[in-house]
Formats: structure tokens, sequence, C-alpha cells
């Protein structure tokens, strides 16, 4: 009696951390996983064929959001190059059916944080002359194939950091307006 | 230690990366589960030890002795499965973490945190291992030395223990690229220990797993291992009994509060560490754990039932699994880290590749070859992007016809007549705003190409009549 009973202990305990995982599991497949795009676009591609990253981002370092370009701005290239590519023909659909390319937001901080790029971009601090690189918060996108990914957690943690690293204002305000 | 290590490691390719991975996979499971036998059987030989001294039991001190001697029978096996795996260890992690050029958005050297804390473990351990040999020799003094045989286990126990602390946090760091910049502050200006140990959650959790799983694996060993030496002639029922009971209860206890942990270490891991295929790596080790602690109730359960290697060999198969897991979790978070190294290694390879061709006779491999090449290059560099071969409009003039023709350029907004010769087209590639074909827009980026590279292009500009 007591030793099935025993078994059976095991298959509940085990089983209980079994079924968190599944969801621990579903819920980062849900809303943690690099989402696939609508256009599998890769970034190293383009920065090797020389592009910056300003010249698709184009207001990153002129407001708040560093913006994406239109699709006329990608088909002023792409008439004419790879257009044999599947991944181009993809993008050539939306464009003939005028319908804009829906991509899925990977960087996105919450609504009570206040976040400008211009601020960023254009700031001059000791370790960042130049402004602030966008690889230090974006990773190493010159080097990022399709699918394009999130490479740091962007968390309160992480921009107090690099804050306190620059003599950046850690005033609570800066940032919760 | 870092300047050895330091020289070891060269720029590392894929295929070096990979096999880094895999080799600390192997390193690391048999590396810690063989310590883990150290410390959990020496720790349990100190408790027997010293309850012995407070009420002797003949029965006790022969545990203790036991335990004392299990893992440290041989020396030099003690060298092999406890020493060298972490000076292998420590140059994996320096290959592993090559520093690529580091530019200003490049986290300073983590490579050289890594290798210091893993080199402070290791020269713990060094002394932590002798003092543990001492102790179980001691066993024949303890009569007389009592105090001097105790601590000496206790300070060899201690000292294995603090190094693995180090080497924990050594492998924990890698795992935590956010961090970095900030421990290298630390480290370059003030010497400060919290935040060089105790950095993170992540990293206590790991090293509190390694002790839960250091005592599973104890109590596997046990169970094993007496049943495999010939106990039937000199040992009592009750010794057997006390001693598989004991083995068999350490381990089951252990396996049960080692998904506990796992989960404290799965919560407490960056973003950038996590995967779905980590979960369910998380589901197969929890389906080892299930069968491993069943076999164990049975065992306990049923006086009859003997001890055996499968409990132990379940356990390592766990460890396995845990330890690719880590690599996983570590190759996500060094995605972003390795996609610079092996762009760098293209690079180191192209300027190989460069230099063996100039070295292996430039001319016979060139004029033939070097259309072919250039079609080559064409597609790959880009050039297609925006010249057209065959004459129609692009965003840049069409190389259909190019050489030898007269061009009208802007050169610093004055119109010139030049004709399209080698150096022309040189200058065109490498410095492209220098002269503008007129009609065009300034637009095309300076191009990192070698003068093979360029020699190549040209001669297939020139079959494009």
């Amino acid at each position: 009696m007591f030793k099935r009973f025993g078994t059976l202990l095991f298959y509940a305990y085990f089983g209980v951390f079994f079924l968190i995982t599944l969801g621990l599991s579903s819920y980062f497949n849900a809303f943690h996983s690099t989402p696939p795009q609508p256009v599998p676009y890769p970034h190293v591609k383009h920065l090797q064929a020389g592009l910056q990253c300003l010249d698709c981002h184009q207001s990153a370092n002129k407001g708040k959001y560093a913006g994406l370009p239109p699709l006329s701005f990608c088909m002023s290239c792409h008439q004419s190059v790879g257009t044999n590519l599947p991944g181009i023909k993809t993008l050539t659909e939306y464009w003939k059916t005028k319908k804009p390319v829906q991509w899925n937001r990977l960087h996105r901080i919450p609504d009570f944080v206040y976040f400008s790029h211009k601020r960023h971009v254009t700031a001059k601090t000791k370790n960042y002359p130049n402004g602030v690189p966008c690889q230090s918060c974006h990773g190493q996108v010159q080097n990022m194939p399709y699918p394009m990914r999130k490479s740091r957690s962007l968390s309160m943690g992480f921009c107090v950091g690099c804050h306190r690293q620059n003599n950046a204002s850690l005033d609570c305000y800066t940032c919760h307006k | 230690m870092i300047d050895f290590f330091g020289r070891m490691v060269s720029q590392p390719l894929p295929i070096h990366l990979l096999v880094g991975g895999y080799l600390l996979i192997f390193v690391s499971v048999v590396h810690l589960a063989y310590m883990g036998l150290v410390l959990g059987s020496s720790l349990l030989a100190l408790v027997f030890d010293f309850y012995e001294f407070t009420s002797p039991d003949r029965r006790w001190r022969k545990f203790a002795r036991y335990l004392a001697e299990l893992p440290l029978r041989s020396f030099w096996a003690s060298v092999l499965l406890g020493l060298v795996p972490v000076l292998t260890a420590i140059a994996l992690y320096q290959q592993i973490l090559f520093p690529a050029d580091p530019g200003p958005q490049w986290p300073p050297l983590p490579h050289q945190l890594t290798t210091k804390m893993m080199s402070v473990g290791l020269v713990l351990l060094v002394p932590g291992l002798l003092l543990l040999y001492f102790y179980k020799w001691s066993f024949k003094v303890r009569r007389t030395h009592f105090l001097t045989h105790f601590l000496s286990g206790l300070a060899g126990n201690g000292l294995a223990l603090l190094a693995y602390l180090f080497i924990i946090s050594g492998m924990a760091l890698a795992l935590d690229p956010e961090r970095w910049p900030y421990l290298s502050q630390y480290w370059q200006s003030t010497y400060d220990m919290r935040a060089w140990i105790m950095y993170s959650f992540s990293q206590i959790s790991r090293f509190l797993t390694f002790q839960v799983s250091a005592m599973a694996i104890t109590g596997a060993a046990i169970l094993w291992d007496f049943y495999r030496s010939d106990w039937k002639i000199e040992d009592d029922a009750g010794y057997v009994s006390l001693v598989r009971n004991f083995g068999a209860g350490l381990a089951l206890a252990n396996v049960m509060a080692l998904p506990v942990m796992m989960y404290w270490n799965l919560i407490t891991l960056q973003y950038i560490n996590m995967s779905v295929q980590l979960y369910n790596l998380f589901l197969i080790g929890l389906l080892i754990l299930l069968v491993v602690s069943i076999w164990l109730f049975k065992t306990i359960t049923n006086p009859q039932r003997k001890g055996s290697v499968w409990p132990l060999l379940g356990l390592l198969v766990f460890l396995v699994v845990y330890n690719v897991g880590e690599a996983m979790a570590r190759d996500q978070a060094l995605l972003d880290y390795n996609n610079v190294l092996n762009a760098a290694a293209q690079t180191k390879l192209q300027t190989l590749q460069t230099a063996n061709a100039s070295a292996t006779g430039g001319a016979g491999q060139e004029k033939p070859g070097g259309a072919q090449a250039g079609q080559q290059l064409y597609t790959d560099k880009g050039c297609s992007a925006c010249h057209s071969v065959d004459g129609s409009r692009r965003i840049g003039p069409s190389w259909k016809g190019l050489y030898g023709h007269t061009v009208t350029v802007l050169a610093n907004g004055k119109p010139e007549t030049v004709t399209a010769d080698d150096a022309y087209i040189k200058e065109s590639i490498l410095q492209p705003g220098a002269q503008v074909v007129q009609g065009f827009p300034n637009v095309m980026p300076a191009q990192q190409l070698s003068d093979a590279e360029i020699t190549a292009l040209i001669d297939y500009i020139k079959t494009l009549k």
C-alpha cells in the first residue's frame, strides 16, 4: 500500500514541476521569444553593402523614435536589386497591393518610461565622445542575420548602470515624467 | 596566468567555437561530478568523524573513514579529474570569450574576468585537495592528534568549496554580457569584492545547485561503490543497512531538492540566456530525476534490494543535460559576441587567402580566372545592387562598355572628362566621392577591397563589351 502510494507521490511532485515548466515555456514562447517578421530582413547584408543605421532609421538623431523607413524607401533600391530573392518578392507583393509591412516590434519600453533616441545618439560623454553607439543598447546589429534579435534586456538596471557609468542623471524624473 | 592563457588562444574560427562548446560540456560534466563527490563525501566524513568523537561508535568511525577515502583512492585520478579540467576549462573559456576588435561599443575584456576568477579557484583548489589527502591519511593518527586531523579536513573542504565559488562565478559571468562593462569598471578602478563574486542571484543559485547535485551524486556513489566491494565478509548487517539507507536517503533527498534549485536557476537567468529549447531540456532533466528518485525510493522501501550503478548513471546523464542547458544559455548570451568573432574570422581568412594567392604566383591565377572571380565579387560584394551589366540604368552607371570609354565626371563640383582606365576604376571603388559620374547621385559607400579583388573586378569589367 505505502509503496504504491509513495510512487504516486513522486509522480505528483515531478508532475507539478513538469506542468510549471510547460506553462513557463509557453509564456516565454508567446511573449519573449524572437518573433518572425513578415519579410525576412537581414541587417547584416544591408550594412555590409555600406548602409549605415541612420540611412534607414532616419529620425534616430532627430527625435524620440528612431523610426522605420517607408516601403517606398526599400523599393527605391529593390525595384531592381535582388528581385529574384523570395524575401524581395514578398516585399514587392506588399508594394503592389499597397499594404504596409507590419513589422513585429522587438524593442519596447513601458509607457511610464520616457526615452528619447535623439538625447542618446547625440550625447557626448567621456566614454562616448561621439554619442552613444546604437550597439550599446541594440547589440551588434551590423552582424545580425535574420531574424533581428533583442540582445539587451532594456530593464531599469540596465539603464541605470549605464547612466551611472557615464555620469548621466540618476534622477527619477529624468525617465519617469 | 591570463597572459599564459592569452598566448595559448588565437583568433577563433566558427569551428573553434563549436568544438570549444562541446569540449566544455564534456570537461564540466566529468569534473563537476568528480569534485561534487570529493566535496560531498569529505563533508559527510567530517560530520560523522565529529559525531563519533562525541559519542563513540565503531560504525560511525568506519563510515567516516570510508567516506574520506571514497573519492581519493588514486592521487593521479584526482589530478586528472580534479585539476587538469580546471586548466582546460580556463583555456576553453579564454577561447570562447576571445577579444575581437574592442571598439567603443564593445564590453571590455570579459575573458580576463572569467580567467582571473577561475585561476583564483584553481590556486585555492590545489591546497584544498592536498589537505583532504592529509585528512584521509591522518585517520591513522586520529586518536592522538584529533584536532590536527579534523581541522585539516575542515580546512581542505572549506578551501575546495571556496574554490568553486570562484570557478562557478567565472562560469556564470560568461552568461551575463550586460554586466560586463560594470564589472570591468570595478575591476579596473576599485577592488570591490561584492561586485566581483556575489554579483548576481544567477551566480549564487548556480553555486548552490552545484552543492545539491554534489550531495545527490555522493549518495548515489556510496550506493554503487559499497555494493561493489566485498562487504559481505567483514561487515555486520547493521552497518550494511546503515550505509545503504544513508546513501539512498541522501541521494533521494537531494534529487527531490534539485528541481527546486533548477527553478531558482532558471528564473534568475538573464533574458538574453533564454530560449524555448532550454525549457524543453529542463523537461528532459525532470524526467531523468523522476526515474532516479523512484529507483531510490524502491531501494529504501525494499530491504532486499541491493544498490547498483543505475542511480549514479542517471545523475550523470542529468548532469549532461544540465551542462548542455548551460552551454545553450551561454550560446544565446554570446550570440552577438560570436557574430562579431565570426565576422573577424572571415576577414582574417580573406587576408590569408589573398596572401596565399599572391604568394603562389599571382600571374598564373589572376589572368585566366580574374574575370570569373570578378563576376563572383560583383554579386558577393553587392555591386549588382546599383550597377547593371546589361547597359540598363540603376542607381549607379552600368558597367557595360565602361572600360576604355570616356566619361564626364564631377570632381569637386566641376565637370571633367576622364578615360575609364584601371586607375580611374580603382579610385572609384576606394574613394567613390572623388569623381562622380555626371547625372548620378553621390551615394556609393567606400568599399574595402584588396588589390587582388580590384584587379579581378577590372578584369571582369573589361569583358563587358
